[in-house]
C-alpha cells in the first residue's frame, strides 16, 4: 500500500468538509492551545534571552552592606581592603537609588557615574542617541531612558528636571541625552548622572556608595573570593552574577507557572476531545466504514483515510498557530500576555522581544499534541475496521 | 463458478441468545447463472449472501469461487476478493447519504490503484447506464428511493465486477420501481454477469431470465 494516495486524501478533506462542525470546534480548540504554549514558550525563551545578556554584563560580585537587614550605603574605606585580594582585577563603587515622581505616580532609577571616568564615556557614547558631547564638561546633566524622557516631556520637562533633595531643595538638572531603543528593557526607566549630582539628590556623603562592585577576570574564582569577602564583612551581603542568574531565572520560571492555569484549561479541552475520539464513532462513521469495506477497503486503507483525516486537522491547526504564535509574539510583541512576565511597573519597559526560535521546544509541543490526536482518530476507527464489515452495515 | 459447501452459520455461539441462521447449506451457482434466493423474511438468506460476498464468516463449511476458497479469508485478502469478484447490492442501499452521487459511485475504485481519469471515465459510463449521470453531483440524502437505487446498482458495477448480489433489491421500491429494477436485471444477464439474488418479492418468481431458484426456509434449503 502506497503512503500518499491523492484519491484517499481527497476523500479525507471531503470527509473533513462533510463533519465540518465538529471539525471546526477541534481545529479551533486544537489551535488555541497550540498558540497559547508557543506564544508563552516563545516570550519566556526571548525575555530569557535578553536577561542572559544583561546578566552576563552584570558585575561579577556585587557587594552591599546591610544593618538590620536593611540595605545601608557603604563606606568607601573598604574599597581599597577589598582591592589587596588576590585575584580581583577592578573595584568599583556604585551611587544609585530611586527617585519617587509623585506626580506621574513613576519610580526613576537615578545611577550615578564617575564624570572622569574614560570608559563610561566611550560606554555612554555607544548607547546614547541626540549625545551631546560635552555632558561631562558640564557639571549638572542627566542622559535618560525613553520612558523617562516621554513622563518628563508629558509634565512640561522637556529641557531640564527639578530634584527635590531630602532637605526639600531643588537640585536642577539638564536633559543631555537619550538612550537608543535598542536598549530599552534596561535603560527605559533609567536616568543616568554624575555621582556627585546622585548623592546630592539622595543626601548621600562623599565617603558613600549605595554598593561596591568587583571584576574577577577568573570565573572559576568568583566564589571563591566571594567567600573571602564574607568572613571579612559578615555584615555584607555579598551577591554574585550566578545568584543574579538563578534569581532571575526564578522569578520567570514562576511567572510561567501563572500560565499553568490556562494550560490546564486548554488541555483539559483537548483531553475531553481525546477522550470523545476514542471512546468511540457515531454510528454514521461506522456505518461509512462498514460500507468502505463492504465495497473492497481494506483496513489499511480506512485507516490511511482516517490518518489523513487526522493528520490535516492537526497538523495544519498546529502549523498555523505556531505561525500566529510568532507572528504575534515578535510581530506584534506579544501584547497582554508580555506583560504578565515583564511586571507591571508604570514604566513598562517597551522593548522589543528578541526572536529566539528554540526547535526543541517546538519538536516537543508538536509530540505532545499532534500524534496523540491522530492515535486517538486512528485506535477506534481500527477497532470499527476490523469489525466483520456486515456487523458494522447491520 | 460459485460453490457453497455444507455451510453452518450460529450467531452467539454457546450463548444463551445463540441463533442458528444457516444449516448445511450446498449449492452451485455457474458463471453467468442468475440464481434465486427466496425465502420469508428471517430465512437466513441475506446472512448467505453476506458469506457468499465473504462479508461474513460462515461457523463452518467452505464457500469456493473460481476454485479459490473465501469463506476464511483474512480481513484484508476479503477486501481484495470483494473488490475484484463482487458488485453488491444492498437492501437499504447503503449509500454514504452526504456524499454525491458520483462519490458514492467512485468509492470501491479509490483504494484500487485506479488514476483520476480512469476512475472518472469508469464513473460516469456506470452512471449514465442507470441513467444516475444528471443528479451526479446531488447529495444521495436528497434523491428518491428509485434513484438511491439506480446510484447504489452504479456503485456495484462500477468495477464490472463478474459476480453481483442483490440482497432485497426491491424492498424499498414501488411497483414501478421495482419493474424498472427487472429492466436492469435483464440487461446485467445480457452482460453476461453471475447473479445471486435474495428476495422474498413474488415479483422475481418464475421469471424466463431467472436459472434456477433456491428455497431457504428457517436456515434449511428446501
Amino acid at each position: 500500500m502506497k503512503l500518499f494516495n491523492l484519491l484517499l486524501f481527497e476523500y479525507a478533506l471531503s470527509a473533513i468538509k462533510r463533519r465540518g462542525s465538529k471539525n471546526i470546534f477541534i481545529f479551533i480548540i486544537f489551535f488555541i492551545l497550540i498558540f497559547l504554549l508557543s506564544s508563552i514558550f516563545f516570550i519566556s525563551n526571548s525575555i530569557k534571552k535578553e536577561l542572559s545578556y544583561t546578566v552576563d554584563s552584570l558585575p561579577d560580585i556585587t557587594i552591599q552592606k546591610l544593618s538590620a537587614g536593611r540595605e545601608q550605603d557603604i563606606s568607601l574605606d573598604v574599597v581599597e581592603k577589598l582591592s589587596t585580594i588576590e585575584g580581583v582585577s577592578q573595584v568599583s563603587p556604585r551611587v544609585w537609588g530611586y527617585y519617587y515622581f509623585k506626580n506621574a505616580g513613576a519610580n526613576f532609577s537615578v545611577v550615578g557615574v564617575s564624570r572622569f571616568d574614560t570608559n563610561y564615556k566611550k560606554s555612554i557614547q555607544n548607547v546614547v542617541d541626540k549625545y551631546d558631547k560635552t555632558i561631562f564638561d558640564k557639571p549638572n546633566t542627566m542622559i535618560v531612558g525613553e520612558g523617562v524622557k516621554k513622563i518628563l516631556e508629558k509634565n512640561y520637562y522637556d529641557k531640564y528636571f527639578n530634584f527635590i533633595k531630602p532637605n526639600g531643595d531643588f537640585k536642577k538638572i539638564y536633559l543631555a541625552g537619550v538612550f537608543k531603543g535598542s536598549t530599552l528593557l534596561e535603560s527605559n526607566d533609567i536616568i543616568l548622572l554624575s555621582n556627585e549630582n546622585a548623592r546630592e539628590i539622595f543626601g548621600m556623603s562623599e565617603d558613600k556608595a549605595t554598593d561596591i562592585t568587583i571584576r574577577v577576570p577568573n570565573p572559576k574564582e568568583v566564589n571563591e573570593i566571594a567567600t573571602k569577602i564574607r568572613l571579612m564583612y559578615p555584615n555584607f551581603r555579598v551577591i554574585t552574577k550566578n545568584d543574579l542568574r538563578i534569581s532571575y531565572n526564578n522569578i520567570f520560571d514562576y511567572k510561567s507557572g501563572v500560565f499553568l492555569a490556562l494550560f490546564i484549561i486548554a488541555l483539559f479541552t483537548f483531553f475531553i476531545i481525546i477522550y470523545d475520539k476514542t471512546s468511540g464513532l457515531s454510528s454514521d462513521e461506522k456505518r461509512e466504514i462498514g460500507v468502505q469495506k463492504a465495497v473492497g477497503w481494506k483496513i489499511g486503507d480506512i485507516l490511511l483515510q482516517k490518518f489523513y483525516e487526522a493528520f490535516i486537522i492537526s497538523f495544519v491547526a498546529f502549523f498555523s498557530a505556531l505561525t500566529f504564535g510568532m507572528f504575534y509574539v515578535y510581530f506584534l510583541n506579544a501584547p497582554v500576555l508580555r506583560d504578565i512576565f515583564t511586571g507591571y511597573s508604570i514604566l513598562k519597559p517597551p522593548f522589543e522581544l528578541p526572536f529566539s526560535f528554540d526547535f526543541g521546544t517546538v519538536t516537543l509541543i508538536f509530540f505532545a499534541t499532534v500524534p496523540l490526536y491522530i492515535a486517538a482518530t486512528i485506535i477506534p476507527s481500527w477497532f470499527a475496521a476490523t469489525l466483520e464489515a456486515d456487523e458494522v452495515i447491520r | 463458478m460459485i460453490k457453497v459447501d455444507k455451510i453452518y452459520k450460529i450467531f452467539n455461539q454457546g450463548k444463551p441468545n445463540e441463533t442458528v441462521a444457516l444449516q448445511n447449506i450446498t449449492f452451485q451457482v455457474k458463471s453467468k447463472e442468475l440464481v434465486l434466493l427466496k425465502g420469508p423474511s428471517g430465512s437466513g438468506k441475506s446472512t448467505l449472501l453476506s458469506i457468499l460476498a465473504a462479508l461474513l464468516k460462515p461457523t463452518s463449511g467452505d464457500v469456493e469461487v473460481d476454485g479459490k476458497k473465501i469463506a476464511k479469508l483474512p480481513d484484508n485478502f476479503a477486501s481484495m476478493y470483494r473488490r475484484e469478484n463482487i458488485g453488491f447490492i444492498f437492501q437499504k442501499f447503503n449509500l454514504i447519504p452526504t456524499l454525491s452521487v458520483y462519490e458514492n459511485v467512485i468509492l470501491p475504485l479509490i483504494p484500487s490503484g485506479f488514476t483520476k481519469e480512469e476512475i472518472d471515465t469508469k464513473a460516469e459510463l456506470s452512471m449514465k447506464k442507470f441513467s444516475i449521470y444528471h443528479k451526479k453531483n446531488d447529495l444521495a440524502k436528497n434523491l428518491s428511493g428509485g434513484e438511491q437505487q439506480r446510484v447504489a446498482i452504479a456503485r456495484a458495477l462500477v468495477n464490472d465486477p463478474k459476480i453481483i448480489l442483490a440482497d432485497e433489491p426491491t424492498a424499498n421500491l414501488d411497483a414501478k420501481l421495482s419493474q424498472d429494477f427487472l429492466s436492469f436485471l435483464k440487461e446485467l444477464k445480457n452482460d453476461k454477469k453471475t447473479i445471486v439474488i435474495a428476495t422474498h418479492d413474488p415479483i422475481f418468481f418464475n421469471l424466463d431470465i431467472t436459472d434456477r431458484e433456491i428455497e431457504i426456509v428457517k436456515g434449511v434449503m428446501k
